[in-house]
């Protein structure tokens, strides 16, 4: 049991009856790092919600660590799993960043003292120790983006989604995320429309094309084939 | 959370079919009569539905409309489908009463019914723009119009944006959560988005003020499609008289 | 709570149509700035009201949001905007019916907002909270209550005022608590980012509105009482309108005396019905002409 997420023929339709994901079959395994490519509104979003167990599938099946992501087990996946949205907006909804941080090991029932050295760890690494007691949605473009990730990566999640993690942030902030995410110790799969981001990264990569089907998966001799690059539209 | 999101995409994707019935509907000759004159059709064939009890008048009605939406080949299904879920929710409500006025559960239900598809007569031949621009036709302040097509244009969008805020709470519930919660921690999900949509309807307004008002005047015309309605609505009217 | 057309009689749509336009255009004029935002605000809602909360025992409850959109807007643009809401469900989903639109307006986006805010302006002082969800739970109840009183005053509904009133008490007062916990809860998260601060609402006249709200009800009971000594067709009979020329010349009934009576309805449905099916198809005739 080496997979830690697997689609099989999985779809997916959103309410509005618009397609989000196509007829796709992927594997992740344990500590891979995979990045997914696509141009926007391929339905890379849509892949992440499903990989975590957010999204139904409308048809097709999806496992994680072996489980249907259904009622019964679903709290342990999450445990297991952190999400990062593209839209920091809709993640942090807490009145202040260190409530944001606690969020999830208060309901894991962390001691004080192991929660409070947790949070200065983190603090420390993401650079946001001055910022702890300020309301989120005060804070800078790139201030939330860290704040975000270091919220998910604070519970030492097993596997980590996410979605765009460098849209819309300075050089500096997507250095320092790059740099955090080089350094984490287990399963990524990110999803991303800019090559030179996937590649340092990931090992692994999966190519999405207009029509929300897999065009593609390879590893780093993929990002030579230009034309298939430019076929999905992320050159 | 969970529950609440599942729930609320299924009972939404039934929503939104409702929401985009023009754009798989195919069209009938209703389509191309005058949205003022097919407003006031449905609206006379309403107006005679709810002022009567009388079966065979409200059986004129149906069979009106049957005949007006085979003869114009107007989806019957589609009509029926829209109108169903009120009429057995009706009918069961008055069930009871079967033992000693069956008549009377016959008729209250018909009527239901004969209201339902006398509206959806207008609704499902004429897209909501149109629709506006009759409201606005007959009076209907235009910041109110204006409100409502905005509304309308704007669903889909903010329950995006809704659904999104959701998964991301769930996203990091980790622990089991009683019904309440469900009710308080989504309550506040609910509050996010409304900051988010308020701060939202101050750009949309600042953009509609940068490129000027919506217009709702229409080139309205009163030809032979419209005199022929005209006649069908008033041929109703009459027998729905002797009836 | 929307009520779907044929509930309600034709005395009582036209009552309760006034009393909401009365409302609603005073609402509107107070708002003075009535503008595009409210589309916004009002979609907001309608979304919300989408949600499919899930309750003990397996069944779900909407979100209605009326005392809500009242804390956050201020009684009349509060008001507005749930008639918005309103107009949309019955225009594009059908969810209340057209004749119903003046009760549905009249109970959601006037009882529902007004009293919302009365209640939770007169408990503001022992807590935001505590005043939002009495708003929201008293709202709600009150508002199924008047949707109870007008289906069951209506001659065309066969359960009274001592049936439905009950029912439609009882069971939103139950799904009351939801509907209160909900506003309660959003307004929580909404306080800290946006000033709630409502210009000044002028207390003369909100207290005029809940006064119509209160007597509201004896008018749809005149109504009802009209109703009962004056329906369409006595008054058309006193009129002298029953015996239509047309009818007798063109219908059977006058060229063939004697006509069984089955015989001649069944003629004149055969006859109504080839009429109306005529027209519409050379109606259908002539768009495909004119598009082929």
């Amino acid at each position: 049991m080496n997979n830690v997420i697997e689609l099989v023929d999985v779809s997916y339709c959103y309410p509005d009856g618009s397609l989000g994901i196509k007829s796709v079959t992927l594997n992740v395994a344990k500590d891979e790092k995979v990045a997914i490519l696509g141009s926007n509104g391929s339905g890379k979003s849509t892949l992440i919600l499903l990989m975590a167990g957010l999204l139904k599938p409308t048809r097709g099946e999806v496992r994680i660590f072996g489980l249907n992501p259904e009622k019964k087990y679903i709290e342990n996946i999450r445990r297991k799993i952190g999400v990062v949205f593209q839209n920091p907006d809709d993640f942090l909804f807490n009145s202040t960043v260190m409530e944001e941080l606690t969020y999830v090991p208060k309901q894991l029932r962390w001691s004080r003292e192991e929660i409070e050295g947790r949070v200065k760890e983190i603090a420390e690494i993401f650079g946001i120790d001055k910022i702890l007691e300020k309301p989120p949605f005060r804070l800078s473009g790139g201030e939330k983006k860290k704040v975000e990730i270091a919220s998910v990566l604070i519970y030492r999640p097993e596997v980590l989604l996410l979605d765009e993690p460098t849209a819309n942030v300075d050089g500096k902030t997507k250095r320092k995320i790059i740099e955090i995410l080089k350094n984490y110790q287990g399963t990524i799969v990110i999803s991303t429309h800019e090559i030179q981001i996937a590649e340092m990264i990931a090992e692994k990569f999966v190519l999405i094309n207009g029509k929300h089907e897999i065009e593609a998966v390879g590893g780093k001799e993929i990002l030579q084939k230009y034309d298939l690059l430019e076929e999905i539209g992320v050159i | 959370m969970h529950e609440l999101i599942e729930r609320t995409l299924k009972e939404a994707s039934k929503y939104f079919q409702n929401f985009f019935i023009h754009e798989y509907l195919k069209k009938s000759a209703l389509h191309f009569v005058d949205p003022r004159v097919k407003f006031l059709m449905s609206m006379v064939f309403v107006l005679l539905v709810v002022s009567t009890f009388s079966i065979s008048k409200t059986s004129v009605v149906v069979i009106s409309i049957f005949a007006i939406a085979i003869a114009s080949k107007l989806s019957l299904s589609q009509l029926i489908k829209r109108a169903w879920l009120f009429t057995v929710f009706s009918f069961v409500v008055v069930l009871p009463a079967v033992f000693y006025d069956a008549m009377y559960v016959a008729t209250f239900t018909l009527r239901v019914f004969a209201a339902i598809i006398s509206m959806q007569l207008f609704i499902l031949t004429t897209p909501f723009s149109e629709i506006c621009a009759v409201l606005r036709y007959f009076k209907i302040p235009q910041n109110l119009v204006n409100s409502v097509w905005l509304t309308y244009r704007y669903i889909l969008l903010l329950f995006n944006d809704l659904l999104t805020i959701l998964l991301a709470r769930e996203s990091r519930r980790v622990s089991k959560g009683s019904h309440m919660d469900v009710w308080r921690k989504g309550g506040e999900a609910v509050g996010n988005f409304f900051v988010r949509s308020f701060e939202r309807a101050e750009r949309v307004e600042m953009a509609m003020k940068s490129r000027g008002d919506l217009d709702w005047s229409r080139n309205w015309n009163f030809g032979s499609n419209e005199l022929l309605s005209s006649l069908i609505t008033l041929t109703v009217v009459l027998w729905w008289w002797i009836a | 709570m929307h009520i779907p057309d044929g509930y309600l009689d034709i005395y009582l749509v036209l009552t309760m149509y006034l009393l909401s336009a009365t409302v609603v255009a005073l609402s509107i004029f107070r708002t003075k700035t009535l503008s595009q935002k409210f589309g916004i605000v009002a979609a907001a809602i309608f979304v919300a009201q989408m949600l499919n909360w899930p309750i003990p025992g397996g069944t779900s409850a909407h979100f209605v949001g009326g005392s809500l959109a009242a804390i956050l807007l201020g009684p009349y643009a509060g008001c507005v905007a749930m008639s918005v809401v309103l107009i949309v469900q019955c225009l594009v989903f059908n969810d209340g019916g057209i004749t119903a639109l003046g009760a549905n307006i009249w109970n959601m986006a006037v009882v529902n907002v007004f009293v919302g805010y009365f209640v939770y302006k007169s408990f503001e002082k022992y807590g935001k909270e505590l005043a939002a969800f009495l708003a929201g739970w008293l709202g709600i109840t009150l508002a199924a209550i008047f949707a109870g009183l007008e289906i069951g005053l209506s001659a065309n509904f066969i359960y009274g005022v001592f049936i439905t009133v009950p029912i439609m008490a009882v069971w939103h007062a139950a799904l009351g608590v939801i509907e209160g916990i909900i506003t309660a809860a959003v307004l929580r998260a909404v306080y800290p980012s946006i000033s709630t601060e409502v210009s000044k609402i002028s207390k003369k006249s909100l207290l005029a509105i809940i006064l119509m709200i209160l007597v509201s009800p004896i008018f749809a009971y005149s109504a009802e009482l009209v109703g009962y000594t004056e329906p369409l067709e006595k008054a058309a009979e006193n009129l002298g309108l029953e015996e239509n020329p047309l009818y007798s010349g063109v219908l059977p009934d006058y060229v063939v005396p004697n006509l069984d009576p089955y015989l001649s309805v069944l003629i004149s449905a055969t006859l109504g019905t080839f009429i109306v099916f005529g027209l519409g198809y050379i109606l259908n005739a002539r768009t495909n002409r004119k598009n082929a």
